[in-house]
């Protein structure tokens, strides 16, 4: 009703009038917007002084980066000299219609589906295990955090002799058993499993300390209610910690999956993508694109392709769990 | 729907520390009971054993007529409202109290005919669909509240449940807990260390320190008789006011000052002649002598340091010799720092303690009504 009252004055005024009225309203309006504006700036100086450093490492290892590199899928370049090629959509072109790129790709997600949910769950397991342990407690935490630290060339060396086809730790334990073990890194039914087997150990211990942190920072009393309330502790891990753990489960699940897309090291210390492209992932073939066949132009363009993939998965994730994310 | 019977309770932890020291007590159907004292004492230690969730290190916890040492909390059916709530945050305000009834597979209209009465009677209709982050802490405590009303438990545990609410909220809610007792008609057991809560809550108090039991009564009976010196002090606000001094035929001496026993006093008091015993009179049982009164003898004199005005009462901060005392009293006179007064004790409603034992000497001799529970007032 009072909104009413000038607008009913308004439409007495001459045209002319009520433009500059309008137009003076509309100049006076910006005007101490402007200056909150500068003020704002005023006042944050030092939060942007702050992040400065920050800014410019993302803009050198980020932006330049993948600027310079989105420019490169659209040429034609073996890194030797300077001859670049513009040669347009080609590279995309060549990737697309390259056997081994959706051969890795099927890879990277098979090996992302094998992993991740796998060495979320065990990881959830070992932390509830482990924060039960008693004295034990920081000697099995120690134990199952050395994967994570342990140097590459290390965890090849061991798992190349675990997996090794006579003499192998594994193979040792299937014959006991009077299982003929595979030739586990050589065979393509197998390589790809075992190479799933390495992720998996070498997370757990990651996620579990995750996951550790979690559980004590859950409310012991939450339990002792449910406990009052007729909760068995089978009903009491589905209700209390599994719904108190969704923010740590949805961001170990977040990390795990970059991880497992980006694996490499693994692969390219046992087994070079192979045998025949088994253990081939995306990452795997930027690298032979890039560094093995110098055929920059298609690294470039598949270095493209990974990064709207992962934006997309992102994105969909985010959207898709935060429903059942509950956040204190 | 139960009687509860603690016999000779003992909690050790980790073989030396003894939070609760032979807790023997029985709690009638129906009956609300306080378990009050200082800080530590183990009033929470014995209700998580009650419930459960610690285990009795020695004697036997009857429900009912069911030995439940053993019983496993779930199967106790036994509610609790704990002192920060214990609420599932994940969980709205409907689901939170739904909880217990979910899991005991109850059909869904009629879990929500109960939560819905729940909440009525709590007045938190209007929350269900919140969560406990998006409410006050009167309100959090009312659907922690509800969430134990749903259960229709034989016995409803309280761990110090208004003590995270303003002193208002405090009163409120005291008065509704009271209201909820009479309407469900079950056993309660309510901890806390707020001696006011006590007094005004409890069919009985249980006063606790150290993990003893110091004396199990009716608020009317902790408060006129207190069994010994902690009771005293610890009941009744400002608390009982102890003085020294000997005792000398039917007279009291303290400082330079005396008062003369009333004969039931006196009685009780035959083998103390000539020791030190401690006198304790509640502020409320001294006034200002009225200049033209009769019974000498009572008056003492003593010097005032501070005078407090409460409003309709001022406590006076008074001494005699090295005795301090506060006394209440019912004027809006100001009383000048430092004045001296006569103040008249009221002779029939004091107490004497042993100065070793701290025991009472001269327990009941003011009570009417001692030893038997308060009727329960039923609706
Ligand atoms: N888990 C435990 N381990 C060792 N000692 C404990 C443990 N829990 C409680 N105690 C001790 O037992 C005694 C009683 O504790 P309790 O929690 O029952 O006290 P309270 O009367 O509830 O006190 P408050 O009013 O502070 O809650 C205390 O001295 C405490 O230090
Ligand atoms: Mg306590």
């Amino acid at each position: 009703m009072n909104g009413m009252k000038p607008q009913k004055s308004f439409a007495h005024v001459p045209t002319d009038g009520a433009n500059t009225a309008g137009g003076s309203s509309v100049f006076g309006g910006q005007a101490p917007s402007h200056k909150k504006w500068l003020t704002g700036i005023k006042e944050n100086i030092w939060a942007y002084v702050f992040l400065a450093p920050a800014l410019l490492l993302f803009g050198i290892f980020f932006v330049y980066p993948f600027v310079y590199s989105s420019y490169l899928s659209f040429m034609d370049w073996n890194l030797y000299n300077d001859a670049k090629e513009f040669v347009g959509l080609a590279n995309y072109q060549a990737l697309f219609g390259d056997p081994v790129f959706w051969k890795a790709a099927l890879n990277t997600g098979l090996y992302v589906i094998g992993t991740v949910p796998v060495s979320m769950i065990l990881a959830l397991g070992l932390a509830i295990l482990v924060e039960k342990a008693g004295k034990l407690k920081e000697f099995y935490r120690f134990l199952l955090f050395i994967p994570v630290v342990a140097s590459i060339a290390v965890v090849g060396i061991i798992w190349s002799l675990l997996y090794s086809p006579a003499g192998g730790f594994i193979n040792q334990m299937l014959a006991l058993i009077g299982i003929q073990g595979p030739n586990w890194l050589n065979d393509p039914k197998f390589a790809l499993v075992s190479l799933m087997i390495i992720g998996i150990w070498s997370a757990v211990g990651y996620n579990m300390v995750l996951y550790i942190a979690g559980l004590k920072g859950i409310d012991p009393q939450l339990y002792e209610a449910a406990e009052l309330d007729g909760a068995s502790g089978w009903q009491q891990f589905w209700k209390i910690t599994v719904p108190q753990l969704s923010p740590v489960s949805f961001f170990v699940f977040i990390i795990s999956i970059f991880n497992s897309f980006q694996v490499f090291s693994t692969i390219h210390i046992m087994t070079q993508g192979g045998p025949n492209n088994a253990t081939n992932v995306v990452i795997y073939q930027m690298y032979q694109e890039a560094f093995q066949f110098f055929n920059i132009g298609k690294a470039s363009a598949l270095t493209f392709v990974i990064f709207c993939a992962v934006l997309l998965l992102t994105v969909v994730f985010i959207r898709s769990t935060q429903r059942n994310v509950h956040y204190e | 729907m139960a009687d509860i019977s603690l016999q000779h309770i003992y909690k050790t932890y980790d073989q030396s520390v003894t939070a609760v020291n032979d807790f023997d007590l029985n709690i009638h159907d129906k009956e609300f009971i306080v378990l009050v004292g200082p800080s530590g004492c183990g009033k929470s230690t014995t209700l998580r054993m009650i419930a459960g969730l610690e285990d009795i290190t020695e004697g036997n916890l009857i429900i009912g007529d069911k030995l439940m040492n053993d019983v496993p909390s779930k199967k106790r059916n036994i509610a609790m409202v704990f002192q920060n709530y214990a609420l599932y945050p994940h969980m709205n305000v409907y689901n939170n109290i739904a909880f217990g009834l979910k899991l005991r597979k109850m059909k869904k209209d009629e879990i929500e005919k109960k939560v819905k009465r729940a909440a009525h009677i709590l007045g938190i209709e209007s929350l269900l669909d919140r969560k406990p982050k998006e409410l006050s802490g009167g309100q959090r405590q009312r659907v922690a509240l509800g969430r134990a009303i749903v259960r229709e438990a034989d016995v409803f545990l309280m761990d110090e449940p208004l003590s995270n609410l303003d002193a208002k909220l405090r009163v409120q809610m005291r008065a509704e807990i009271s209201k909820l007792h009479k309407q469900l008609q079950t056993t309660m057991i309510y901890v806390t260390h707020d001696q006011i809560e006590a007094m005004t809550m409890a069919d009985r108090l249980v006063i606790m320190k150290d993990g003893v039991i110091q004396q199990v009564g009716t608020p009317k009976e902790v408060y006129n008789s207190p069994k010994n010196v902690f009771v005293g002090g610890f009941i009744g606000s400002p608390p009982m006011n102890f003085i020294r001094g000997q005792l000398a035929q039917d007279t009291f001496y303290f400082g330079d000052q005396a008062v003369v026993l009333p004969n039931t006093v006196r009685d009780r008091l035959a083998d103390y002649q000539g020791k030190e015993v401690i006198m304790g009179i509640r502020p409320e049982n001294m006034e200002i002598e009225d200049s033209s009164d009769e019974t000498p003898g009572q008056a003492v004199e003593v010097y005032v340091e501070v005078c407090e005005l409460m409003g309709a009462e001022s406590y006076l901060h008074c001494h005699v010799a090295e005795n301090r005392f506060i006394a209440k009293v019912y004027t809006q006179d100001e009383v000048a720092e430092g004045e001296q007064l006569q103040l008249r004790f009221d002779m029939k409603n004091v107490h004497f303690f042993d100065t070793q034992t701290e025991e009472c000497l001269t327990l009941n001799h003011t009570a009417k009504e001692a030893g038997k529970p308060r009727k329960l007032a039923t609706v």
